[in-house]
């Protein structure tokens, strides 16, 4: 099954800024909306997923709060910074562009 | 985008460094509940609580792994590790303190004297010239330096030349400046109308002198510099709109210089200015400037002018000069180069000559640092043997080798702070001492503290240093092989690779030692060498209780008639001092004092002087003797037994010669005399200058004339129709100071001092001269009430002066000398001392197969005198390659000395043995059962 070393290099940062993107939320709703997003194939342990989380923090593109949750937790919540929307846009736009220069090479008709 | 950034991320740096624990406390309930939810999530899918709890654990793979990385992801890791190296380093370092005050120490004296030599030239290498914008300032002069600048000239220049933005002109002369109570003799440079606002720098007090006192030409007020103010007028801030008097003309004072501005005329920038500034105007007292208002010109050059552009220029406008000076083409004989203006930035005459000399000091005491280096080296190399069981248990536990290394050189660094802390102490110290001992006059020596750029200097050479001396104990002491060390048998007897290299760095570090201390020794002995024979020098003199001061008469009868007035007042001065009980004989010269004071250069007399002014020699067809140095005194009879000089031959001045001189002064101040003058102008020849009798010295016969001096004749200047000669009626020995220019004795003459109203006395008394003084001053000041008394010191006291720079420049080597060589004794007893005790065992073995005491003994001594013998040829090699650089500080000493080589290779053979007899002999009472058992 494909490890977080098999992501290619600096798409979990990518992942973990677009699902904050959407709202935020605390270290386990990640992990799980990891998995429910990407259909499990992309898993991410929790050993690599919150280093990566405080990587993203130290970076200033994503910043965290604790806050009580609805269901009475006090959990740690993560959302986007300006600088992390950008940094997103960024990393989308290359990775479009990777990717479908990838999806190109590799759907080349044998000549 | 990044003060944003910073926005985020810098409280976040902060809090990871400051508020670790809460970080951590944060980072552990975020994981906790992480896990938490999981366990609950697998619980609600059936699982058993135990069994859910475990999988969410695994998921996680390793709790503690996992925060291990979340605190690297907070990027202040390698802060935390260094502050962990530091305060363990601190801690270790406190445990040791024998260890710890002898490497501080150490590392302070070499620090501390490379921050107080550097904070003494720092002005000079960096800031040579304090003006604002300094760059495009230059100094314009007459390729015959003599001729300088008329006001016409300045005017066309300043007219004429576009690359000049200003320029003014400036004439240097001595004068008598009387102060609040005492009066003394200093420079005052005359200055035109820009000179101050070129320089671009404020006065402290008033204002500075302008064109508008320059243009009318009648300017009074004059710019006093901080040391004329400080010393003669004890700094008093009043001093605005006083009156104050120099040479014959009374000025009002208007302004006073900053401490720095202490730069007078660019001409003698050996000295720190001390005198004044007065406007340049018509009736300056230039009497004897006949051609040239100024000496030199100063002068900002446009903004994007280049020298070559000015150059180009200024050609022009001396040729068009030059066509203007009728008359002048006859006696350069067409050649018009001498009129041609030469310009240097003013940064050439600014400590241009102090600059090498100061690099090759800060060269000098940078080797002290680099021995005080090497023996840290030593000493740290040492500790990690002695450390060597807990480096190896650390490896053991699991440290990486870099870790370690990097822990040592943390102490290195701590080290090296604390050696600079106290580096700087010294160096307060070390300014203080170099501002005492430094000649009188040295420039800029004041300015001399401890600022930022010392400071920083300070910083970065510590920093240096800890490099220098860490590291390579630190990658030593970290790249010892575990096995071998907690194996047990970790004597010399395994010749582990480590253990050869280990040795290897033990010897590179003693030959390094003495090398260094070799070169820093040598330079120290042949500054020594070169003082030695300045302070040998015979100066021709017998200087022991001889009192000199310089004397200014006052009384108005003076001024009137010298022959009557000075000459009778003068006379009547001699006599009664020659009449006290302790004064022995006394006399007078026309002269500042006997020892190269009114130097007269044959052919540049006066600015201005036509060329043809020389020394021609009877016999000698009326050859021009070449422009040669030749010094010219005026002396009263008896001069040469007061000064204790030695007549060789002839005769001494008698009352006759006087009154003949006398004649001939009065025909000279005659109006036949002013005719001849003219006429001479208008010739382009040279003035006469013909005194009846003169005595010359030694040199000066040897050098001008041929056979029996006695009864020759020569004469100064061309040949005038109907000129006498001068006769020489005796012959006296060369009288030369104590300076290094001076060691080729300059040719003199002398001819009686008929009457004057400055001369200087020489009294020779029968105890200590100064003792003499209030009642001589009684009696000067009875003669003429206005008369001042200035210079008065010991002709013992001026000749120490003389060798002042030479004194002092070796007093900074042998000090480095002296340093090194106790450096380098204690570096090489430390490592010698470390190597024989790690050999202990290795020792004992050879005891117990039979060497006898003796034989150890000549082993460890004789294993020492080869790297001395290692260190001292290729120190011997440096400094035969650096001592060149001291060329100019040297006299009558080559670079290469090989007497002083010699010597130093004996000494520095002889101290090396000496650092390791007592280790030697340690090693020689070896106990060869206890050093079996130790094992």
């Amino acid at each position: 099954m494909s490890k977080p070393s098999d992501l290619v290099q600096g798409t979990l940062d990518m992942l973990l800024l677009k699902i904050l993107a959407l709202e935020p939320m605390n270290g386990f709703a990640v992990s799980l909306r990891l998995k429910q997003v990407s259909g499990d194939i992309l898993q991410v342990s929790d050993g690599s997923l919150y280093p990566a989380l405080h990587k993203l923090e130290q970076e200033g593109w994503i910043t965290a709060e604790w806050k009580t949750s609805d269901k009475g937790r006090r959990a740690k919540y993560y959302w986007l910074t300006r600088l992390g929307r950008r940094q997103l846009e960024r990393e989308a736009t290359n990775w479009g562009r990777l990717s479908g220069a990838i999806s190109r090479v590799v759907n080349l008709k044998d000549a | 985008m990044r003060p944003e950034h910073w926005l985020y991320t810098i409280p976040l740096r902060l809090r990871s460094l400051f508020q670790r624990t809460q970080a951590d406390q944060e980072l552990d309930a975020e994981l906790r509940d992480h896990i938490e939810q999981k366990t609950q999530e697998y619980v609600a899918q059936g699982m058993a609580p135990e069994a859910a709890r475990r999988a969410a654990m695994i998921e996680m793979g390793g709790v503690e792994q996992a925060k291990e990385k979340c605190r690297d992801a907070r990027g202040v890791r390698w802060i935390q590790d260094l502050a962990q190296d530091l305060r363990f380093g601190a801690r270790v370092l406190r445990k040791s303190p024998g260890f710890t005050i002898a490497a501080v120490l150490m590392l302070a004296l070499g620090i501390g004297a490379n921050t107080a030599i550097f904070s003494a030239v720092n002005g000079i290498i960096f800031d040579p010239l304090p003006y604002p914008d300094a760059s495009r300032l230059i100094r314009l002069e007459r390729q015959q330096i003599a001729w300088g600048f008329s006001k016409e000239e300045m005017g066309e220049i300043q007219r004429q030349c576009t690359a000049l933005k200003q320029s003014a002109g400036y004439l240097e002369r001595p004068a008598l400046i009387r102060g609040a109570t005492l009066s003394q003799r200093r420079d005052v440079v005359f200055v035109s109308g820009d000179f101050f606002s070129i320089l671009g720098i404020r006065p402290l007090l008033g204002s500075p002198i302008t064109p508008q006192d320059t243009q009318s030409g009648s300017g009074r007020g004059v710019v006093l510099s901080y040391r004329l103010w400080m010393s003669l007028f004890g700094g008093d801030r009043r001093i605005i709109g006083r009156a104050i008097s120099a040479g014959d003309q009374t000025y009002r004072v208007i302004g006073v210089m900053p401490k720095r501005f202490d730069l007078g005329s660019f001409s003698s920038s050996a000295e720190s200015f001390d005198g004044l500034w007065a406007p340049m105007s018509v009736s300056s007292p230039i009497a004897d400037v006949r051609r040239g208002n100024a000496e030199a010109m100063i002068a900002r050059m446009k903004e994007g002018v280049s020298l070559e552009q000015l150059n180009v220029e200024l050609k022009t406008i001396s040729a068009r000069l030059a066509a203007a000076r009728p008359g002048w083409e006859s006696t350069t004989g067409g050649n018009l180069g001498g009129l041609a203006i030469e310009t240097h930035s003013l940064k050439h005459y600014v400590g241009s000559g102090e600059k090498s000399n100061v690099l090759v000091l800060l060269g000098a005491v940078g080797f002290v640092l680099l021995l005080a280096c090497v023996n840290l080296s030593a000493l740290l190399l040492a500790r990690g043997w002695t450390r060597r069981h807990e480096i190896a248990m650390r490896r053991m536990l699991g440290a990486a080798r870099l870790r370690i290394a990097r822990q040592l050189l943390a102490e290195s660094l701590l080290i090296a702070a604390a050696g600079g802390a106290v580096g700087l102490l010294f160096a307060a110290w070390g300014i203080r001492v170099l501002v005492a001992l430094a000649p009188a006059g040295t420039p800029r020596l004041e300015h001399m503290a401890l600022d930022g750029r010392v400071l920083a200097f300070t910083a970065g050479v510590s920093i240096f240093a800890a490099a220098l001396f860490g590291l390579a104990p630190a990658m030593q002491a970290a790249s010892r092989r575990i096995g071998h060390k907690l194996s047990g048998g970790w004597g010399g007897s395994v010749a582990a690779p480590a253990t050869r290299r280990r040795h290897s760095l033990q010897n590179a570090l003693i030959i390094s030692e003495v090398a260094i201390a070799v070169i820093l020794v040598t330079g120290g002995a042949l500054m020594g060498r070169s003082l030695y024979t300045l302070v040998h020098l015979d100066t021709g003199t017998q200087p022991e209780h001889v009192l000199t001061m310089s004397v200014q008469l006052h009384d108005a009868t003076c001024n009137q008639n010298r022959e009557e007035g000075c000459g009778v007042i003068t006379g009547n001065i001699l006599d009664r001092i020659r009449a006290m009980p302790w004064v022995e004989s006394a006399a007078i010269a026309g002269w500042r004092n006997p020892f190269g004071g009114g130097e007269y250069i044959m052919g540049y007399r006066y600015p201005g002087a036509p060329l043809g002014q020389g020394l021609y020699v009877e016999g000698k067809a009326g050859d021009q003797i070449p422009r040669d140095a030749v010094t010219e005194d005026e002396v009263s009879p008896g001069y040469f037994a007061a000064l204790g000089v030695r007549m060789l031959k002839g005769r001494d001045f008698q009352p006759k010669d006087v009154s003949a001189a006398m004649a001939y002064r009065a025909w000279l101040l005659g109006p036949d005399a002013q005719k001849e003058f003219a006429k001479a102008d208008k010739e382009g020849r040279c003035t006469p200058d013909d005194y009846p009798a003169a005595i010359v010295s030694e040199s000066f016969a040897g050098k001008y004339i041929s056979g029996n001096p006695i009864g020759k004749h020569f004469r100064t200047c061309t040949s005038k129709e109907g000129a006498s000669w001068t006769e020489i009626i005796g012959v006296v020995g060369d009288v030369r100071d104590h300076s290094p220019r001076e060691l080729v004795p300059t040719a003199a003459f002398y001819v009686p001092l008929s009457a004057s109203e400055s001369w200087t006395l020489m009294a020779r008394t029968s105890s200590d001269p100064m003792i003499a003084v209030p009642e001589i001053e009684r009696v000067v000041q009875s003669a003429d009430k206005g008369a001042a008394i200035t210079n008065v010191q010991t002709v013992e006291q001026m000749l120490t002066e003389s060798s002042a720079d030479p004194r002092f420049e070796t007093t900074l080597f042998g000090s480095f000398g002296a340093l090194g060589l106790l450096l380098a004794v204690i570096g090489i007893y430390g490592v010698i001392s470390y190597s024989v005790a790690q050999r202990t065992h290795e020792i004992g073995v050879r005891m117990a197969l039979g060497a006898a005491r003796e034989d150890v003994l000549a082993m460890v001594l004789g294993q020492s005198a080869r790297l001395a013998l290692a260190g001292i040829a290729l120190g011997l090699a440096g400094a035969f390659g650096l001592t060149r650089f001291l060329r100019s500080m040297l006299f009558e000493v080559t670079p290469a000395d090989p007497a002083t080589f010699a010597a130093v290779a004996v000494l520095l053979l002889g101290t090396a043995l000496a650092a390791c007899w007592i280790p030697a002999r340690k090693a020689m009472r070896v106990d060869p059962m206890v050093a079996l058992r130790h094992e």
